[in-house]
């Protein structure tokens, strides 16, 4: 083998110009950062533009059970980020727009799985594929195999737009106004690398759908998006958009607004660059935690924000790629490579028809289906990508999409073939019925690889699906269609604030010890584009969540109204009886009675910081600091049942009660006889734990305190359901980055910890 | 042993076949791996474990490390330990054939020791793969190459006994070659060898 060939040279053929010049400025910066000639933040944020992420444990501490084990990774000295250890194995995020993807891209999928990660692609709950355990020394190579097949990893992370999402079943929906697809590739082309989109304080998400009352691309929790729909233009039938702006999960949801209705799809681009440059001048930079369009687009009102927008537009000098990007994406029409058939076939294989119910979706088109391959937690080996990428060879060519519930979609298959496109996927361990069932469960990396992971989402949403997998056959129907959704932290990634039952990690103490917990989210509804989103309810130890699904399932089977929806279910009852249902389960057991409790799903490692040792008053004497932190708990829960009753005042009133209790709680475990009015409480946690950077050190995201301070200015007299929604759901996140703080600062900074 | 050749093997895959212990649950191997962390019991830059029970005929239960992965694998259908190597120095390919046997070797040792009368590898049936599509794309040259590079080697470790090496036959996987040794070995012997 002669030692010069290089991917480089091997491909460099085969590359767009402009993407092979970006990947070799991107390996040149690689070599100054290894000369120490970049800033180790600049460094991080050119790779993140780049898809090159961070994971856990890149600094260099991991907790192994017994105690925090310092890794020592080869090369030291050398950073690709602020605390990021060069060598520490980090994550590559592959945009894939709209979901679509080629059986050859599948091919050079598997190859680089198996030759730089730990054999394993991973579909993500925004339609991309990341690969795990990858050296950043790696990722220029991997770059351009990638670029060589049409793919980039350009804007996948950092501030910046990413992957643009659409729904899967586009194109081929049996209830859409029109076909998205190419709009949505329009938009990926025009903004990929635009100038008006660099200056963005925040990442901005873009999502299209084919109609408003299915999930469809769920664009109520998108920083910008499109639904479809037909209007009358002139007698005419014209497809135009309702354009919206300002969605967002996170911390917290906001739903997004209507920006324009009934708006010519002609004017998507320009309109989108138009938003892009407002967001970019007048979005928040400085502070992280707000720096969303959603905040900006809630400080200034919809109204104001419209106004801008068609100011801006008026503005925007002229770009012929306003309608030639659409003109030429119009012309690139999907078509089936097999003729349209029908089942034909007396004998099926076995499992083929239960397959059948859940897994096949009608197409439209006269003899066509779309198949649903249900991938277990969004994960495929080198193996499985070869044999799909030869399945999509065989039945519909390149026609295969992701989902945001990581799963893929064939598009197109005849359905004459079903019964051996069943047997093919079989072989490959793939023909897992259930498809968009309660045991196909959607989660976010979680502390598998997530910096910011709390809990173990992948540990608890395996757990669940082998277990549901099992009943599904014998669930009451109404159960069978809930969806679960986990996150590992409250960030929904995992996009729990939409699903029936929605999980987000959180962490409780008991004594000296730490218990990983699911916090219970109910009320949110997946269908309508993600149409509203849930609220805390309970926070659960995270081994007792299957038992809690099992209760709370059982309830609404017991006590539901006919026709009753699970949502409607859980607001008819109310938290109140809900939370009742679970009070044993959230009582954390001691460890000598149950030492399982303490540790994570999947995970032996008892969960807890080895630098938090048992103190001498351990589970014997309780610090003023918990009764604060309890009372905290129960004027959050409160706030959130006078929400249900739409008593909006007294929620926000009790809202920011929590909020000052979860300040006065971190006071008191400084300053045990601490007792002060609000103002004061706001002002010494301000003084003593924010400005010292003491809370934010501790929690890792100044978002939370934030809220705090917010609230203690804007005390919202009359607030509208939205911003009482919100000031409810900050107050809990600011009660976990409390527990989170308690958790984790030494313990000598917390007498009697 | 690997005279003549440009082929440098850096990036080896090394897998020991599984002879008793193919239905142990995979979730076996997890607090397993975390142990040998704890214990810093194998060589290299120990870092975390990744689990994919769920995964069909995958990777398994992996001990991520920073010159290598360690897993109970399954692709295929064969379960196995296999040490993957990332990372190596620049010691030649000889070093890197001894260094990932060696390892291999070491885990399953390790590995046996827990699972004392359940788990037993077949240390005479080894898959050994290039992971490395540029330095040695499937097809016949790379195949002779490695061959030539892994017959003085395998002369050595398994004392001349006889043995096969099977081809990997689909092109789209990696170069490499299934090794059938006809006399059985003891595990503990080969790792003297290799210390």
């Amino acid at each position: 083998m002669a030692d010069k060939r290089t991917w480089k040279t091997l491909l460099q053929d085969k590359l767009p110009k402009d993407w092979a010049a970006e990947i070799d400025e991107f390996e040149a910066k690689i070599v100054l950062n290894k000369q120490g000639k970049v800033e180790p933040r600049i460094f991080a944020e050119t790779r993140l533009r780049r898809g090159a992420y961070g994971q856990r444990y890149d600094n260099g501490h991991r907790n192994d059970g017994k105690q925090i084990r310092k890794l020592k990774y080869p090369t030291e000295g050398i950073w690709k980020g602020p605390d990021t250890h060069w060598d520490a194995p980090g994550m590559l995020r592959i945009k894939f727009p709209w979901g679509g993807l080629t059986a050859e891209q599948m091919h050079c999928l598997a190859d680089l799985a198996e030759e730089y990660s730990d054999g394993i692609g991973h579909i993500t709950t925004r339609q991309d594929f990341q690969l795990h355990f990858i050296h950043i020394e790696d990722a220029p190579d991997i770059m351009r195999r990638l670029s060589a097949v049409g793919i980039t990893t350009r804007e996948a992370c950092g501030n910046s737009v990413r992957n643009v999402t659409a729904c899967p079943l586009a194109g081929v929906c049996r209830t859409e106004s029109f076909d998205v697809t190419p709009y949505s590739k329009a938009i990926f082309k025009f903004m990929l690398g635009h100038p008006d989109a660099q200056d963005f304080g925040r990442k901005f998400k873009i999502a299209f759908s084919g109609c408003v009352q299915e999930a469809c691309g769920l664009v109520n929790m998108h920083d910008m998006g499109f639904i479809a729909k037909n209007v009358m233009v002139n007698g005419k039938e014209t497809p135009a958009f309702d354009i919206y702006v300002g969605g967002g999960l996170g911390p917290v949801p906001y739903n997004a607004k209507l920006l324009f209705a009934d708006h010519p799809v002609e004017e998507m681009l320009p309109v989108t660059q138009a938003v892009a440059r407002v967001y970019g001048r007048l979005g928040e930079k400085k502070i992280r935690g707000m720096a969303r369009i959603k905040f900006l687009v809630a400080k200034l009102g919809i109204e104001e924000f419209r106004k801008l927008i068609v100011e801006e537009r008026k503005i925007l000098p002229f770009d012929p790629r306003w309608t030639s990007t659409i003109t030429e994406c119009l012309k690139e029409v999907e078509k089936p490579s097999q003729k349209a058939g029908n089942l034909k076939a007396s004998s099926f294989p076995k499992g083929f028809l239960d397959w059948k119910k859940t897994n096949v979706y009608q197409q439209p088109q006269y003899g066509y289906v779309t198949v649903y391959v249900k991938v277990p937690l969004g994960d495929l080996t080198s193996t499985q990508l070869r044999g799909l990428a030869d399945m999509a060879g065989r039945y519909v060519k390149d026609t295969v999409r992701t989902s945001v519930e990581q799963n893929l979609l064939f598009r197109w298959v005849s359905e004459g073939d079903l019964p051996s496109f069943y047997e093919t996927l079989a072989g490959l361990g793939l023909s897992g019925g259930g498809a968009n069932t309660i045991s196909d469960i959607t989660s976010c990396p979680g502390t598998d690889t997530c910096k910011l992971g709390i809990s173990a989402s992948r540990g608890l949403a395996r757990e669940l699906s082998e277990r549901l997998d099992k009943t599904l056959s014998s669930l009451p129907e109404e159960v069978k269609d809930l969806k679960i959704k986990v996150s590992g932290c409250p960030n929904s990634c995992g996009q729990h604030h939409i699903s029936d039952l929605g999980f987000y990690g959180v962490s409780r103490k008991s004594g000296s010890f730490t218990v990983p917990h699911f916090q219970l989210v109910l009320g949110g509804q997946w269908k309508n584009n993600g149409g509203s989103y849930g609220l805390a309810v309970a926070a659960v130890p995270s081994k007792r969540i299957p038992e809690t699904i099992e209760r709370l399932t059982g309830k609404y089977v017991k006590e539901r109204n006919k026709g009753e929806s699970f949502q409607a279910f859980v607001a008819r009852v109310g938290k109140s009886a809900i939370r009742e249902t679970l009070t044993d389960l959230m009582t954390i057991p001691s460890h000598e009675q149950d030492p399982s409790i303490y540790s994570d799903w999947g995970d032996p490692r008892e969960y807890t910081i080895a630098d938090i040792g048992k103190g001498e008053c351990a589970g014997e004497v309780v610090n003023p600091y918990e009764f604060s932190l309890s009372q905290a708990e129960a004027k959050s829960f409160e706030a959130q049942l006078k929400l249900d009753q739409k008593d909006l005042k007294a929620a926000v009133t009790l809202a920011f009660e929590s909020l000052v209790l979860s300040a006065e709680a971190v006071v008191r475990s400084r300053n045990r006889e601490y007792v002060g009015e609000a103002a004061a409480t706001v002002a010494e946690f301000r003084k003593h734990f924010f400005d010292t950077g003491e809370f934010v050190k501790h929690v890792n995201n100044t978002q939370f305190a934030a809220f705090l301070f917010k609230a203690a200015e804007q005390k919202l007299d009359d607030p509208n359901p939205d911003e009482a929604h919100r000031r409810v759901e900050e107050a809990q996140l600011f009660l976990e980055a409390v527990h989170s703080y308690l958790v984790n600062a030494a313990p000598a900074a917390i007498p009697g910890a | 042993m690997g005279q003549g050749t440009a082929m440098d093997l850096k990036k080896i895959n090394v897998k020991i076949a599984v002879e008793k212990g193919a239905d142990l649950p995979l979730a076996t191997f997890i607090p397993l791996f975390h142990r040998f962390i704890q214990d810093d019991q194998l060589e290299g830059m120990l870092i975390d474990v990744a689990e994919y029970t769920h995964v069909h005929q995958g990777p398994g239960v992996l001990l991520i490390a920073h010159e290598a992965n360690y897993s109970l694998d399954e692709t295929d259908g064969k379960r196995g330990l296999l040490y993957a190597q990332k990372r190596a120095g620049e010691k030649g390919s000889e070093e890197h054939l001894k260094t990932a046997f060696r390892r291999a070797l070491q885990a399953c040792a390790l590995l046996e020791k827990e699972n004392v009368g359940k788990l037993k590898f077949a240390v005479g049936r080894v898959q050994v793969q290039v992971n490395d599509r540029l330095g040695a794309p499937y097809g016949s040259g790379t195949h002779g190459e490695l061959e030539s590079l892994l017959n003085p080697f395998l002369n050595w470790l398994y004392d001349g006994e006889k043995y096969l090496l099977l081809p990997e036959k689909d092109p789209r996987k990696l170069a490499g070659f299934e090794v059938k040794v006809e006399k059985p070995f003891e595990l503990a012997a080969l790792l003297k060898k290799l210390s």
